[in-house]
């Protein structure tokens, strides 16, 4: 993707693309196929923001790979996302916070990002996703790897992690 | 306060900051008023840095009884943003030890803890159920509106209610992003959403209009009975309740409590209906409930079961797949509960139609796992990987058994979530 193509899909990224009602038990939305849901960091209350990633350059060492991203409320409010890259990572394009006012819920709203790793270091971006309804505002924090080297690290390490019957209680 | 800012100059000139370690005493000194003084210090002993005296309850909202077991607060500088947990299980010192401990954010610019005396006094909250009452709650990730384990459920809304409670103010906030520049809020007064026994922010609605003197009938409140009652009922029938704890086992304590006093019973019956909660006729176990988030299998929330030959099947579905989103292993539907009365002697077996699916038993009195009662041909009894079959010796009481697919319980090896079915025998 050049850079002009890249723009213009920042800017289509805003538009809603309409997807299963917020409330109804469904599968993820199919405008995020293929894309991977990503847990929020948090154990405090959350908000109620379903966040999703996809790498778009598929070839390990790529440069500027780009990151596309994906979230879907689900409940209407104001959605405000702000991006944090790690120290050894830069966002290129796509960086600059996300703020919609009346987002709809189950709306599925895209950002594209061109991301540069500064090293060999796996690396990662945070998300922080916030939505607001009425006086009521909620967050999440999301750590997204950056490009695919960093997800393959990332999977490798939850592969290697010790499993247990009893998950942890952390309240 | 003097303490405290001298301590944030130290912070700022570049000293780290060692975990913390939380201590309390009762400064008795005022009449009508039981402050709660606490002392936080590096875990090196260094030296108090921090003083406060954060927790103000009048005495004749909460008869408190301090003897408080060692609390642990993990306030380390390399905590990443977001991660605040309180858990019943960490690591202290040199070895494992049993020990409460809260974790607290403190990445700056993404999430700190430092100035959100709500998101600590909801921790706190957990360690005083811990200490005090009981908790059940399996813990894990959950958003606003998410239909919940009801013992998960009460739990966070306890939290939420307790940190109004103690703060004298129902509106949590929560800082974080650049600079600590933007805030999450919400009011356990008025915030809520899909109500019903799942849902945290029922619980903590519940529980705040129970004990605040404003009546908004709108939302079913016409009620205002303080915090003593309810901290009655939660260290009292809630505590011993043969039944997880949950909404369920909160109200029916309340109301046991209170049983001579109908004008009282008919108050709480409204809030509680209010939340799509059958609340007359509401026992422990949740007997008479009728609401089923829409799913008729989430019904009854507990199973009572006769031991007998013939097998029966229960089910671990992810109902709620955009809830789950954030995590299945907490989400309504994916546990189920089995009531059996004691004293007998029981087999019992469980399996899955699908090798690489792991359905798991836990055995439970008044909320402790049973272990020792059990005998398994392989151990640990409800543990090993596979279908189960053990024998357990039942005292007398009422026993809860907990059933699940433990790859849907975010427990297993191979990940794979799917709906199921568990086939059953109690015999």
């Amino acid at each position: 993707m050049n850079c002009h193509s890249l723009l213009a899909a920042i800017v289509l990224s805003l538009i809603p693309v309409a997807s299963d009602a917020a409330d109804q038990p469904a599968n993820k939305p199919a405008a995020v196929a293929g894309m991977t849901a990503v847990l929020p960091v948090n154990q405090k209350i959350g908000a109620p923001v379903d966040v999703y990633y996809r790498h778009m350059n598929k070839a390990a060492g790529a440069n500027d790979p780009t990151l596309q991203l994906a979230f879907v409320p689900r409940m209407a409010g104001n959605l405000r996302v702000e991006l944090l890259p790690d120290k050894n990572v830069t966002i290129a394009y796509g960086g600059a916070p996300l703020a919609l006012q009346k987002a709809a819920a189950a709306g599925v709203y895209n950002r594209m990002l061109s991301v540069r790793r500064g090293g060999s270091t796996p690396a990662n971006i945070r998300a922080l996703v916030s939505i607001e309804m009425g006086d009521t505002r909620f967050f999440s924090v999301y750590s997204i790897p950056a490009d695919i080297v960093s997800a393959d690290a990332a999977r490798q390490k939850a592969s290697t992690k010790p499993t247990t019957k009893k998950p942890a209680r952390q309240l | 306060m003097a303490l405290k800012q001298t301590a944030r100059r130290r912070e700022r000139r570049g000293h780290e900051r060692a975990d913390a370690r939380l201590s309390m005493r009762v400064d008795s000194r005022h009449e009508d008023t039981a402050r709660i003084v606490t002392e936080s210090q590096n875990i090196s002993g260094s030296g108090v840095y921090c003083r406060s005296e954060h927790y103000l309850a009048p005495l004749s909202k909460v008869a408190l009884t301090i003897v408080l077991p060692s609390l642990v607060i993990d306030w380390g500088p390399n905590n990443t943003g977001g991660v605040t947990f309180f858990t019943e299980s960490g690591v202290v010192g040199a070895g494992p030890t049993f020990s409460p401990k809260i974790v607290l954010a403190a990445q700056a610019g993404v999430d700190t803890d430092e100035y959100d005396i709500q998101v600590i006094a909801h921790e706190f909250a957990h360690y005083v159920e811990f200490a005090f009452g009981r908790s059940d709650s399996i813990g894990g990730p959950h958003r606003f509106g998410d239909r919940l384990d009801p013992r998960v459920a009460w739990s966070e809304g306890w939290g939420y209610f307790w940190a109004g409670f103690v703060n004298d103010d129902p509106v949590m906030i929560d800082s974080f992003g650049t600079n600590q520049g933007q805030a999450s809020q919400f009011n356990v007064e008025t915030s809520f959403s899909r109500p019903g026994w799942w849902s945290e922010s029922s619980a903590w609605s519940i529980l705040w209009d129970l004990y605040d003197s404003t009546n908004d009938t709108g939302n079913g409140d016409n009620v205002a009975i303080g915090a003593a009652p309810i901290w009655a009922a939660l260290t009292g029938g809630a505590r011993s309740a043969e039944a997880f704890t949950s909404l369920f086992t909160a109200v029916s304590a309340l109301k046991q409590a209170n049983q001579a006093n109908a004008t009282l019973i008919s108050q709480i019956n409204t809030l509680v209906t209010f939340h799509n909660t059958v609340a007359a006729t509401l026992d422990d176990f949740g007997s008479t409930e009728t609401n089923n988030a829409g799913f008729p299998e989430v019904l009854p929330i507990y199973r009572t079961v006769t031991p007998s030959a013939t097998a029966f099947t229960v089910p671990s579905n992810i109902l709620f797949p955009n809830d789950s989103q954030n995590g299945t292993d907490n989400k309504l539907g994916i546990r189920h509960y089995l009531r059996l009365a004691g004293p007998r002697t029981v087999r019992i077996t469980a399996s899955t139609p699908v090798s690489t699916q792991d359905p798991d038993v836990v055995v439970y009195k008044n909320g402790v796992q049973q272990v020792g009662i059990l005998s398994c041909t392989t151990q640990p009894c409800g543990e090993t990987g596979g279908n189960e079959d053990f024998t357990a010796n039942l005292g007398a009481g009422t026993y809860v058994i907990e059933v699940y697919e433990c790859n849907n319980a975010g427990c297993g090896t191979t990940g794979t979530q799917a709906n199921t079915t568990i086939t059953m025998t109690v015999q």
